[in-house]
């Protein structure tokens, strides 16, 4: 409850809880009987840009792939717009971690981007002319309509990262959930994740964004959810990103606080 | 005998076995091959064993239902015994599938053995190789008979079980290729779309079991295995896209089946010798063959074509140098 109440008092009062983009209530996770995550509570204001922020081992991803239904939970309740997560899955678009695929795939940037549009095609169905025009249409927002005919393989770490977000944006979700998008991408494709974070806030959805370099944070983002295993602050991130609050959440796991702080920037 | 009616009776009905048997395996093989679970068709193969013959105790008959029935419920066990070992073994999935697929074959065999039924076609060397050259067709006597209807009625059983089998590979494999490709290469994004990746790995594992099944009595194990393998990872050195490898993956294995039973058939007596080869023998082999030579002289990814390159690179970075020295 203590995240709740730590939204700032100047913005409108967060929306009921089965209303908002996300509310999660609870939610304990646990990787062979060893907890990861304990009674996270959490409350996704629309059109937002959420940091998921922590130490390494604090269940960041696990908290996405609990939302997601890739992780089961122990207990607890999440709700998307509304209804039980399950049955919004439709609404919600996942990047996962680049390393989590094998790049070597027998697929051009287009086919990966087409993917997104897999369910609108619906089963049995090919991948028709209008669906690689509409997958292009996402390729040409991340700056990559020239890559389209690549091998994914053979495109820089940035590059594929901007594909993995192409295929979210086919997917026309509500609710964008990112795994490090900004890990090891070059200069022009944090441009470019930005500008795509921009203009979905802009379209009125919500991203929660796993996100590693604690000094650009309060410049991407305007919301934090800071875990260590459990809620250590949430809210906006003027009032949620405090010196303290880092030095609880860091200080769990490295006996500096101010150390860690640095050494993750 | 004529030559024609010799070859429509004895070559064409080993022929087209070889070739359906190698487009039925292939098809599944691509996923597999892309998955790294290559040796799950190896698995499968060889777990068709032990299910054959304790379906032959139970009937006490060649019946081929029940033959399929007992091969699919052996390669579903092994799934469930492979899963088991991971899971409570911690073992990786290959040593658990090395030690599965080796286990259920070594009681396939001692079952084989003991039980006499090696009498009614089922012994080790069938299991190895098959029975291509025993697959005859004793209906067309000319090449105009085979548009008589009347000479398929004696058309071998296993043609048509093959034939029927390679035409679901292909089916499914058209209908679900999104589906079976986003499984594959991002497991976790195809649950966001709804698409449950264990269901789809459970029906891939089904289209290897199913032809494993088909293929091992036709071709026997030897070309099951190469099947799964060969043609998948010959079309991948040739292309960049999912679904030119699968095209190029059956071409391949046709290829392999024609051409090897071919060279088993027609070699030896060309080159004076009296005898033929083993066929099973050596669609395996040339499925190998096709695999070396693509990883030699594949445009991209070829070692050959890569080291000329490399090579033409060079000459030209020293022949710059030169001319700036000069």
């Amino acid at each position: 409850m203590v995240a709740l109440l730590k939204f700032s008092p100047r913005r409108p009062p967060p929306p009921p809880l089965s209303r908002s983009p996300l509310a999660v209530q609870g939610l304990t996770v646990a990787y062979g009987g060893e907890p990861v995550l304990r009674g996270v509570d959490f409350v996704a204001p629309e059109a937002a840009l959420v940091a998921v922020v922590g130490p390494n081992g604090a269940g960041k991803s696990t908290f996405l792939k609990a939302v997601l239904g890739l992780q089961p939970r122990l207990a607890g309740r999440i709700s998307c717009y509304g209804y039980p997560v399950e049955r919004q899955r439709r609404l919600i678009a996942y990047v996962p971690q680049r390393s989590s695929v094998d790049w070597d795939f027998p697929a051009s940037a287009l086919d990966v981007v087409a993917m997104g549009l897999y369910r609108r095609i619906g089963w049995c169905r090919p991948v028709g002319a209008r669906h690689r025009e509409q997958a292009l249409a996402c390729l040409a927002q991340v700056g990559m309509a020239d890559f389209a005919r690549r091998q994914i393989g053979q495109l820089s770490g940035g590059q594929q990262q901007r594909v993995f977000l192409a295929r979210a944006l086919a997917q026309d979700a509500r609710l964008y959930l990112m795994d490090e998008p900004f890990a090891g991408v070059d200069a022009a494709t944090e441009r470019a994740i930005i500008e795509v974070l921009r203009s979905l806030r802009q379209r009125g959805r919500t991203v929660l964004c796993v996100h590693h370099d604690l000094h650009t944070a309060p410049d991407y983002f305007e919301h934090l959810l800071l875990l260590s295993g459990r809620v250590v602050a949430a809210g906006a991130m003027a009032e949620a990103c405090t010196a303290a609050a880092l030095e609880e959440a860091y200080g769990v796991r490295l006996p500096a606080g101010g150390a860690a702080v640095g050494r993750a920037g | 005998m004529s030559a024609t009616e010799a070859f429509l009776s004895i070559d064409l009905p080993a022929l087209l076995a070889a070739m359906l048997a190698a487009l039925a395996c292939a098809l599944p093989g691509n996923f597999l091959v892309l998955r790294r679970q290559a040796l799950m068709g190896d698995a499968m193969s060889h777990v068709v064993l032990p299910g054959i013959v304790c379906a032959y105790l139970a009937v006490g008959d060649i019946l081929p239902l029940a033959m399929v029935a007992g091969a699919l419920g052996a390669a579903l066990l092994a799934v469930a015994l492979i899963h088991l070992l991971q899971r409570l073994g911690g073992l990786e999935p290959g040593a658990a599938m090395g030690v599965v697929l080796t286990l259920m074959f070594a009681a396939g065999l001692v079952l084989l053995e003991q039980s006499g039924a090696s009498g009614a076609h089922l012994d080790v060397e069938h299991a190895l190789y098959g029975n291509l050259e025993g697959t005859l067709w004793l209906g067309p006597r000319q090449w105009a008979d085979l548009l008589d209807p009347a000479s398929y009625r004696n058309l071998p059983r296993v043609l048509g079980t093959l034939a029927l089998v390679a035409a679901a590979m292909v089916v499914l494999a058209v209908l679900f290729f999104k589906e079976l490709a986003v499984t594959t290469f991002d497991p976790g994004f195809a649950a966001g779309l709804g698409i449950s990746s264990r269901a789809i790995s459970l029906g891939l594992l089904g289209m290897t079991a199913l032809a494993a099944v088909a293929a091992f009595e036709a071709v026997g194990s030897i070309i099951v295995i190469a099947m799964f393998v060969c043609p998948a990872a010959t079309a991948r050195m040739l292309t960049d896209r999912l679904s030119r490898q699968l095209w190029l993956s059956a071409f391949f294995a046709l290829l392999a089946g024609a051409g090897g039973y071919w060279l088993a058939a027609f070699l030896p007596p060309f080159l004076g010798h009296p005898q033929a080869l083993n066929a099973a023998g050596m669609v395996g082999a040339t499925a190998g063959g096709m695999q070396c030579a693509a990883m030699l002289l594949a445009p991209r990814y070829g070692v050959l074509p890569r080291a000329w390159r490399a090579h033409w690179r060079r000459q030209a970075a020293t022949a710059a140098e030169r001319g700036r020295a000069g």
